[in-house]
Parts: C-alpha cells; sequence; structure tokens
C-alpha cells in the first residue's frame, strides 16, 4: 500500500474528518507529504502507547478520536505554536480519555487482561524458538545477548562499543527486535 | 531526564507535572518514545528474571499485568537465555519468608535466617518415618527475597500421596478467586488449580493447592499465583521458588 493510500485508508476509516482537515494535519506534522505520512503513523503510534500507560481499553480507538480532533481545531483555525504539537495533542487525548472513561463507550479490545490458557506459557518457549529460527543470525544474536547473561548494563556498553553504536540507538534496535519477537509468539500462540 | 525518572513514569510513580514532561516529550520525539519503550522491555524482562526490586513489583504488576503475552515472551525469553548448562535461575523469582512444615513434625525454616542452607535444616528436623500416605505441606509466602539461598527445598517421603501448598496472601490481595500454577525449572507446566478460594487460618489469609505427588520429581519448580475477580482484571500476585528432593 503506498503512502497515499495508506492516509486515505486511514482517513476513510473515520467518517467525520474531512479531507481538508486531515490534509492540515497532514501540513501541521511535515509540510513534505512523505514525511507527513511517516510522522502521521508515528504520531499514531505513540498516542496508542500513551494511551495504554494511561489504562484505556480502547487505544486505537481513542488515538483515532484524538487526531480527529486535532484535526478539526486546525481545520477550525486553532493555531499551535511552534514547538507544541506534543503538548497539545497530549491535552486533547487525555480529554479524550477523560470522556471515553467517563461514557464507558469502548467495546473490549482484545488488550484487557484475559487469563491465559495453560497450554499458552507451555508453548511460548517452543514458539519462540521457532520464531528465532527464521531471524537472521545477527539479528538473533543480538536480541539474546542483548537480553543474556552478566550485569546488563556491562554486557550492552561492550555491544554498543563492538557495533559503534551509541546505547541509545542499541536500545532502540533490540526494542525492534522484541517487538518483532513479541507479536511473532503472539501470532503462533493464537 | 535520566533512566530513573522513566523507570518511575513507566511505574506510575511520577508526579503530574513529571508525567506530562514524559508525555510531551514522547509524542514529540519519536527516539525519546521508543528508548522509553525499550525501558518499558527491561521492567518485563527484570520482572521475568526475578530481579524487580520488591518496592517495584506491586506498580509493575498494576500497569502491566494486563500483557500478559509480553508477561509470557518475557519468561520465555529469559529461559531461553538462560545458562545451558541446565542452572537455570529463571524461575527463582520469588521466595520470602518460607516456612516449611512436613506432617507429623515440627520443622520450620525461615528462609531470612542466617541459614544458607536449608535443605540441611529439613532433613535434620524431619521424622525419620513420616505417617503412611501423609500428604507432605508447604508454607508459602510470596513477594520478599528472591536470593537463591531463599529457595526451600522440600523433602517429600515416598509414602506421600500428595505436596499441600499453603500460600500466605498479602491481605491487600483481596480476589474472588485465585488460581496456582506449578512449573519446572525448564519452564514446563506440572500442575495447576483454578477456582481456588482464599481461606483465613490464625489471621493469614491463604490459599491452599494439593499437588499430587505422583507429578513431582526431585528438581526445582516454580509456584505462581494469580487472583481474579469479576470488577477486575486478573493479577499476578507473585511466585515463588521451591525444590523437591
Amino acid at each position: 500500500m503506498g503512502i497515499d493510500s495508506g492516509l486515505r485508508a486511514a482517513r476513510n476509516e473515520r467518517w467525520n474528518l474531512t479531507a481538508d482537515a486531515f490534509d492540515q494535519l497532514l501540513n501541521a506534522l511535515d509540510p513534505n507529504r512523505e514525511r507527513a505520512a511517516v510522522a502521521y503513523e508515528q504520531l499514531h503510534h505513540r498516542i496508542i502507547g500513551l494511551l495504554r500507560w494511561w489504562g484505556a481499553s480502547a487505544a486505537e480507538q481513542l488515538a483515532d478520536a484524538t487526531l480527529d480532533r486535532v484535526a478539526r481545531k486546525l481545520n477550525d483555525g486553532t493555531r499551535i505554536p511552534a514547538g507544541s504539537l506534543g503538548a497539545y495533542v497530549r491535552g486533547v487525548a487525555r480529554l479524550v480519555f477523560y470522556e471515553s472513561s467517563r461514557e464507558r463507550l469502548s467495546p473490549l479490545t482484545g488488550r484487557e487482561a484475559a487469563p491465559v490458557a495453560a497450554g499458552d506459557s507451555d508453548r511460548a518457549g517452543e514458539c519462540l524458538d521457532r520464531c528465532l529460527a527464521t531471524w537472521d543470525p545477527g539479528d538473533r544474536d543480538l536480541l539474546l545477548r542483548y537480553y543474556g547473561a552478566g550485569k546488563a548494563a556491562d554486557v550492552r556498553k561492550q555491544m554498543a562499543d563492538q557495533l559503534g553504536i551509541s546505547m541509545t540507538a542499541l536500545r532502540i534496535r533490540t526494542h525492534r527486535l522484541r517487538v518483532r519477537v513479541e507479536s511473532c509468539v503472539a501470532g503462533c500462540l493464537e | 531526564m535520566n533512566a530513573a525518572d522513566l523507570r518511575t513514569y513507566l511505574l506510575g510513580q511520577s508526579t503530574e507535572a513529571q508525567a506530562e514532561r514524559v508525555e510531551i516529550r514522547a509524542l514529540d520525539d519519536e527516539e525519546f518514545y521508543v528508548t522509553l519503550q525499550s525501558f518499558e522491555d527491561d521492567l518485563f524482562d527484570e520482572y521475568a528474571r526475578g530481579t524487580m526490586p520488591d518496592v517495584d513489583r506491586k506498580p509493575f504488576l498494576a500497569r502491566y499485568s494486563g500483557e500478559r503475552h509480553r508477561l509470557v515472551v518475557a519468561r520465555a525469553l529469559t529461559a531461553r537465555v538462560e545458562s545451558p548448562s541446565g542452572t537455570s535461575k529463571y524461575w527463582m523469582l520469588a521466595a520470602a519468608a518460607v516456612v516449611l512444615t512436613a506432617v507429623g513434625a515440627t520443622v520450620a525454616i525461615r528462609t531470612k535466617s542466617a541459614s544458607p542452607t536449608p535443605a540441611a535444616s529439613v532433613a535434620a528436623s524431619a521424622p525419620a518415618t513420616p505417617p503412611a500416605s501423609a500428604p507432605a505441606a508447604l508454607l508459602l509466602t510470596l513477594g520478599t527475597s528472591r536470593s537463591a539461598a531463599a529457595v526451600p527445598e522440600v523433602r517429600l517421603p515416598s509414602s506421600s500421596s500428595s505436596l499441600r501448598l499453603r500460600v500466605r496472601l498479602d491481605p491487600a490481595d483481596t480476589f474472588d478467586s485465585y488460581a496456582m500454577e506449578l512449573r519446572s525449572g525448564q519452564g514446563d507446566l506440572v500442575w495447576r488449580a483454578d477456582a481456588l478460594k482464599a481461606t483465613v487460618e490464625g489471621g493469614d489469609r491463604l490459599v491452599i493447592g494439593d499437588i499430587p505427588a505422583r507429578t513431582l520429581t526431585a528438581t526445582s519448580y516454580e509456584l505462581s499465583v494469580t487472583g481474579s475477580s469479576a470488577a477486575n482484571r486478573p493479577e499476578v500476585l507473585g511466585f515463588a521458588a521451591m525444590s523437591i528432593r
């Protein structure tokens, strides 16, 4: 799916967001359409993360509602000072979250805790091995070493030095691997 | 913002102003957001390894106990990266004050005691011949020290039909029902009991489960206890390690 078709799909899913409002939001994120598309997806993802930290049970839905509302505000002429988009979006997300908490409109999303079937945990190790077996050995070794034996700070410093990257870069790289393996194991367990 | 600030935020312990700073930066800065998530990964990792400080466990579970898949993956990953020598220690998560009793004997071991070898104390104090078919019993308290030295060893007489686990609950952990899971050191599910009710004995809230002796072998185990109620998410209340001789 191309960038424009992906964005159109995102917009069309939300019937109450006009094309103009959506374009204004993209412009606020970045004047370049391609970069705006990436920024939009990343911001959407980060809002979901925030809502989850707040305990929202329908974070994806509320993130959509947050971005819709921000877009409408921009379309209505609200001016967000440079460098304040994050603060503004957070304020809107907070409001959307409080409203949803009051209204209890959100259906169950599957993220709520459900007892894990006894077999799930048993199979997790198998699934993990199966997932890791399909990986590039470099990625697999990186993940296992990062979470492996030894004092984490020392191991990670040594790894970052060997790879010639910063600790933050190492963190980000291994986090992406972890998300990948979590997703793979979750799929395997379903 | 340093690592401690991020950890505090993730555990829901920040002030509103601190949380706002973290959240705004997370929305503005993709790299910061991903870094924050990687600290979250570390929390799951610590929890799975049993190295999370006690003071952090409650807030961690309060925020993340619903993320069962992540907990399961963290545990599997921890087991995967442990030493292949069989000295897996991922199961050594939480055993605090542990009192071991064998029916017909007065055996008590406090894992915080000076003795580094609780098994030796048990062996010395246990009766030479337990009653035929008597269940052995083990009293566990979740949630304090997790040192390897605190892991109790249970001598299970061949005449015992079962091992009765009596798990002392935190008074705040009030749920409609409880579940216990016992896993081997390799993470294999050995036994599970659901819909257990808490009882009160001598002022302690206990949840009790009987493990058939035939399912136990001389190895190390990890027990996990989960509480469930209609109004709340199931919550992992804690872990305790034990070893069968």
